[in-house]
């Protein structure tokens, strides 16, 4: 019987590739926008992730980056270096800006680093300095590339005119990029010598971040400390909460049209075998029977969807950044599994129409001519 | 064409299934459309009924949303004591994250002067600050979180007092804070700090010619108050954009592979049909013609279903989730119903090429 099943289920390869398409796209529109919001997360932690500090000292209450604003007097660096099991601090202005980039403009983050900062960095450098000289900028590569700017061009920050120092490679997000100018241009420009935003430390060879940061916050009044991995989750967590309710939203139409389509896709399967379902019933197969065939086709129809989406997915993740999108698609595997049982969910809802039918089905229709 | 008319009369049922399959895919594309719709006028909402028709900011600043640089010291002064100049509104702004029950809330916080405006227009509850520690939060985000009037929030490291609760609307996924601006400088570690003024002309002075003017103090820039509120809007659209986008493509393409799965199916159980017709001599071109006159009844019929689903579950969206705002529009049921044809006409081709194979020989055998 499976191999019946099977058989007639792959039977008519236009129908089965269409149907299967269908469905496959469905589901993409369940997991895709998971996939947007989960590929957002990695692509606003990879600056701090690889900061290279170890321990992050922000204004009391706040946690992130993104969307926020901290100040801390730069009286505190003395203080915190002076704490046992810190390496190095590094103060860092930083703020949310429109860059200008040619005729472009884009979110940046922007962050002022000392000319010796020993973390803060960009992740990976693709050309030109690492660190920028007085009136120069190190952009993403990307952000430069769709602007057709390159070393020594001109980009507007913070209202200035910069000089494209160096370009670094995976800092440019869906909404925004990291641009690094020197601290001292940032507090000419903001009018704050005498503040920081956040200061990023580096803790002593052997030494456990969690401990270190235990210490700051113990011994300094007014700021808030996080590790790396702790700020990085924040932030993750950040997005996570500002996209939820869309997530939900668009999950929810997903799982509609998925249904539809599933719905129809089983249906006009059923439909075209409706005289080879009558001939089984003419040689008395019961309807328990039949009824298991449609189900293992709604079935195998939702799983090779499902294949197929995770694979248009992961292939649409790969093609994006290269016709120059700055969306990312990174699929999770609570997202897969939160789809995969929705697609089992359809498959067995879906069924529900042609089995009534077959139920219906009179076996003397095999003989009349169609 | 009533050959047309009797394939899709024959099964109703899957008919019906494709046009709601069709339905949902086009009343996806226009619920899209309409939260970016709707994006757009929450973008600008709160600038559009601040007072003033000029913004002066730091010189490169052209956003309100996200000032990164304040007004250069002394400003205020020069701006007010301008010719031609009726009102200059102080404005500090600032993006922050509220962490309300274990939730990341991202908020705008205003700064301003209760004395001189710029502070919530539609308070549903209760007043706007009048003390250092008040605060006035937007009720759908108060709602959220179950806060009230009277009850205690942290800001900034900081404990307030909320005496209020706006009903301004706000850009999507954020909210409106308010607060007194000189709490603000002083959380900002920024005393003194602006971020824009808001100007009004005096009667009789034109808003170009005062902006020139404005144009030549140090270190600002004057900007017409549209100018700015389009600049954020493409600010707020700008990461929308790309995946409303992505997701309208995969809902039309979705759709399009509906409409072709029915009409393929429904030619592949005709065959014998068109196999007669091709016999006694119909031309192909003929036969394509019933494919796309059933391909276009179901995609127009689908279309036309989907965009009153649109407005049906766009309300419904609202009513449960009153932070969404989603106009369906004219342009996005435009686009919507012409999508709709151009998916018909592109799934009628798979069903053309049976028929174009379809030797009149096939009628005669079994």
């Amino acid at each position: 019987m499976l191999r019946y099943t099977w058989r007639t289920f792959i039977h008519g390869r236009g129908r089965v590739a269409l149907s299967i398409g269908g469905v496959a796209l469905a589901m993409v529109l369940i997991i895709v926008l998971d996939a947007v919001f989960l590929g957002a997360e990695r692509q606003a932690t990879r600056y701090i992730d690889h900061s290279g500090a170890d321990v992050i000292v922000s204004q009391e209450g706040v946690r992130t980056m993104h969307m926020a604003a901290s100040t801390l007097p730069l009286t505190l660096v003395g203080p915190v270096r002076a704490i046992p099991g810190v390496a190095s601090v590094t103060p860092i202005l930083f703020a949310s800006d429109i860059v200008r980039v040619g005729e472009a403009r884009g979110n940046a983050y922007v962050v002022g680093l000392p000319p010796d900062a020993a973390t803060g960095v960009p992740p990976e450098s693709s050309a030109g300095a690492v660190i920028p000289g007085p009136g120069g900028a190190i952009i993403d590569q990307r952000v430069a590339e769709q602007a057709n700017l390159g070393i020594g061009d001109t980009v507007t920050i913070l209202g200035q005119p910069f000089r494209i120092d160096g370009l670094s490679r995976g800092t440019a997000g869906l909404v925004n990029s990291v641009v690094i100018i020197t601290l001292a241009d940032f507090a000419s420009i903001r009018g704050s010598a005498d503040s920081a935003s956040f200061l990023f430390i580096e803790t002593a060879s052997g030494e456990a971040p969690d401990a270190v940061a235990a210490r700051i916050s113990t011994a300094i009044d007014g700021v808030t400390v996080q590790t790396r991995a702790g700020f990085a989750a924040e932030e993750r967590a950040l997005i996570r909460d500002m996209g939820a309710n869309i997530i939900r939203v668009m999950n929810l139409l997903g799982f509609v049209i998925g249904l539809a389509v599933m719905a129809l896709a089983v249906y006009l399967a059923m439909l075209s075998r409706q005289r080879e379902f009558g001939m089984l019933k003419a040689l008395g197969a019961a309807n328990q029977r039949l009824y298991r065939v449609v189900v293992f086709q709604a079935l195998a129809s939702v799983g090779i969807g499902f294949v197929v989406a995770v694979a248009l997915t992961a292939g649409l993740g790969m093609l994006l950044p290269r016709i120059g999108s700055n969306v990312a698609l990174v699929l999770g595997p609570p997202a897969l599994a939160r789809a995969l049982l929705a697609s089992l969910v359809i498959a067995g809802l879906a069924s529900l129409l042609p089995i009534r039918r077959i139920a219906r089905l009179d076996p003397a229709m095999v003989f009349r001519k169609g | 064409m009533w050959l047309a008319r009797r394939n899709l009369r024959h099964e109703p049922v899957q008919v019906l299934l494709t046009i709601l399959a069709i339905g949902l895919s086009v009343m996806l594309v226009v619920i899209l459309l309409g939260v970016l719709s709707g994006v757009r006028r929450q973008a600008g909402d709160y600038l559009a009924a601040a007072p003033g028709s000029i913004v002066v900011a730091s010189s490169g600043t052209e956003n309100f949303l996200m000032v990164a640089v304040p007004l250069p010291a002394g400003t205020m002064d020069r701006v007010r004591t301008a010719p031609g100049v009726a009102d200059a509104v102080p404005l500090l702004s600032q993006t922050v994250v509220l962490h309300l029950h274990e939730r990341h809330e991202a908020a705008f916080v205003i700064g301003y002067d209760p004395g001189r405006g710029g502070g919530p227009r539609n308070l549903a509850n209760g007043h706007a600050p009048e003390r250092d520690q008040d605060i006035v939060l937007g009720r759908l985000l108060a709602q959220r979180h179950g806060v009230g009037v009277g009850d205690q929030v942290s800001l900034l490291g900081r404990t307030f007092t909320v005496t209020g609760l706006s009903d301004d609307p706000s850009p999507l996924m954020t909210s409106f804070v308010f607060i007194s601006k000189t709490t603000l400088e002083r959380l900002l570690l920024a005393p003194g700090a602006t971020s824009v003024l808001l100007v009004t002309p005096m009667e009789g002075v034109s808003t170009d010619d005062l902006r020139e003017a404005l144009a030549g103090l140090p270190g600002v820039d004057a900007l017409p108050k549209q100018r700015v509120i389009a600049n954020d809007i493409r600010l707020f659209t700008g990461a929308f954009q790309p995946v409303v986008r992505l997701m309208a493509g995969l809902a039309l393409t979705t759709g399009t592979l509906v409409v072709g799965l029915l009409v393929y199916t429904a030619t592949l159980q005709k065959r014998r049909e068109y196999g007669v017709l091709k016999a006694v001599g119909v031309r192909n071109r003929v036969l394509y013609r019933i494919i796309a006159t059933q391909s276009l009844v179901v995609a127009v019929t689908g279309s036309v279903s989907g965009i009153i689903l649109a407005g049906l579950v766009a309300r419904l969206i609202m009513a449960i989730r009153p932070e969404f705002f989603i106009p369906i529009t004219w342009s996005g049921t435009v686009l919507a119903s012409g999508a709709g044809i151009v998916m018909a006409l592109v799934a009628a081709v798979a069903p053309a090429r049976v028929i174009a194979r379809l030797a009149p020989a096939d009628v005669v055998r079994g």
